[in-house]
């Protein structure tokens, strides 16, 4: 048996170090290259496949990551990120059955792994299985009490459920565990954009576009916080948020609207304040219909700062 | 030694997506909520015949025939009501409040329908792919429902 050459290892050490630092930076061109040149000292690694199937997911290279990530299973049939990394890349395919499968498979060989229960979480609310998607990342919490992602995650979808409070006490939560990060302050922005806190949620947004420009889909919810904040549009911001909670949405509205007129109307109440009430509505109506053009014309106008 | 066992009484640790979670076989789908708004100003047989057609376009068609067997029955249902009341409600305010109630159960029926579809649109939404335009195809349900509506209404009126 040969004893392993230390140059080898430093050269190996280095070129997976250096690789996996350049993955969590996000320069997955970096990442690959080193990647690349570890596997060389170790092709049986399922881990560096692991790592190399990120980097290529990352330059939107699916087919490739897929390959690493069978790889890595392939070499390591217990290689809970090799699976993770596979249902990742079957969940992002919309293949969502084969990733759920992926996943619990692997929670079965780890059910102590957090980023397990993140991840089916995601893709419970992805399919709109909420319920499902919360106990997962309270469990998931159980685990680890300060899993930032796992914060951010529950309070998108507790604002999704209406529970205001809870939903922005996990968002800030998640923030203030890492308070650098992109992604919790989008959560957090996004959090407050749906608890009726627009201000917030553009102040957020705007930090979490600083912290990494290029990402679109942080630019978009950016500008609807944005408009949200504009004075045209805020009532009808604050009135759709309402609408939204109650059973019925803006039927009811119209329902209890042509019900307290039909009351009103065979009622001593003055019937010129009943035709000023009509009015009013109609006329809030239009405003409804007309809120997002006019608050589109005015970002042309004032685009946001 | 399974693991698993350390969480026995949990069920979040079985499946729960079906065929319908996954997202393919979409064909650009309308939104159900503008559909339903389609119903409320121009009947069910408007929004609830492009609410059938939407299963189809969501990936599900198992549901479209008996959607469209659903809407069949309620625009026949409806226009039967609507021809009853010119032949026998002579009151305007009775006509009245039985066209408020017959717009009420109707955008009731099709936000049922818009109910069944909101998960699949959602998982399509997801997708980040375009959904279908609604404009043209409304248009002509919109127009095709009011004649339809008309013609049913005085045909029964004539029947009752």
């Amino acid at each position: 048996m040969h004893e392993p050459q230390p140059t080898f290892d430093l050269q190996f050490s280095a070129y997976a170090q250096s690789g996996q630092h350049f993955l969590e930076i996000e320069r997955y061109d970096l990442a690959e290259r080193d990647l690349r040149q570890a596997l060389l000292y170790a092709p049986e690694d399922a881990y560096l496949h692991v790592l190399l199937g990120r980097a290529l997911d990352g330059l939107d290279r699916t087919a490739e990551a897929e390959e690493e990530a069978q790889t890595a299973v392939r070499l390591d049939p217990e290689s809970v990120p090799g699976i993770l990394l596979l249902g990742k890349l079957r969940m992002d395919q919309g293949r969502h059955r084969e990733a759920e499968q992926l996943w619990l498979d692997a929670l079965r060989l780890d059910p102590t792994e957090p980023v397990l229960y993140l991840n089916y979480a995601i893709l419970m609310r992805k399919t709109g299985h909420l319920d499902k998607a919360e106990r997962l990342l309270r469990r998931c919490l159980v685990l680890d009490p300060e899993y930032a992602p796992a914060h951010g995650i529950l309070a998108v979808i507790l604002a999704e459920k209406n529970r205001t409070s809870d939903a922005t006490r996990h968002g800030e939560r998640g923030l203030s565990l890492e308070p650098d990060r992109d992604i919790a302050h989008a959560q957090l922005g996004i959090t407050y954009l749906q608890t009726g806190h627009p201000f917030k949620a553009r102040y957020h947004l705007r930090e979490a576009l600083r912290l990494d420009p290029r990402n679109r889909g942080i630019e978009e919810t950016f500008h609807v916080a944005d408009r949200a904040t504009r004075a045209v549009y805020l009532p009808f911001y604050f009135w759709s948020l309402w609408v939204s909670r109650i059973p019925g949405k803006q039927f009811a509205v119209w329902g209890a609207y042509v019900v307290l007129i039909s009351v009103l109307r065979s009622s001593p109440v003055p019937q010129n304040l009943v035709a000023a009430f009509s009015v009013t509505y109609l006329a809030f109506m239009i405003y409804t219909w007309a809120a997002t053009p006019l608050v589109n014309l005015w970002v042309r106008v004032r685009p946001p700062q | 030694m399974n693991r698993m066992a350390s969480y026995p009484e949990d069920d979040l640790f079985t499946p729960t997506l079906t065929e319908e979670d996954d997202a393919d076989g979409f064909e650009r789908p309308w939104s159900p909520s503008s559909l339903v708004v389609l119903t409320f100003f121009f009947g069910i047989p408007a929004g609830g015949s492009l609410l059938a057609l939407n299963f189809s376009r969501l990936g599900m068609p198992r549901k479209v025939l008996p959607a469209v067997f659903a809407v069949i029955a309620a625009t026949l249902l409806f226009t039967a009501a609507s021809g009853w009341s010119y032949a026998h409600l002579h009151h305007e305010g009775q006509r009245n409040l039985l066209v408020l109630v017959e717009r009420a159960l109707q955008t009731a029926a099709a936000g049922a329908l818009a109910w069944a579809q909101r998960r699949r649109y959602r998982i399509f939404r997801n997708s980040a792919a375009e959904p279908g335009k609604l404009l043209l195809p409304g248009v002509l349900a919109a127009a095709a429902s009011t004649a339809l509506q008309i013609a049913l209404t005085l045909l029964f009126a004539s029947l009752f």
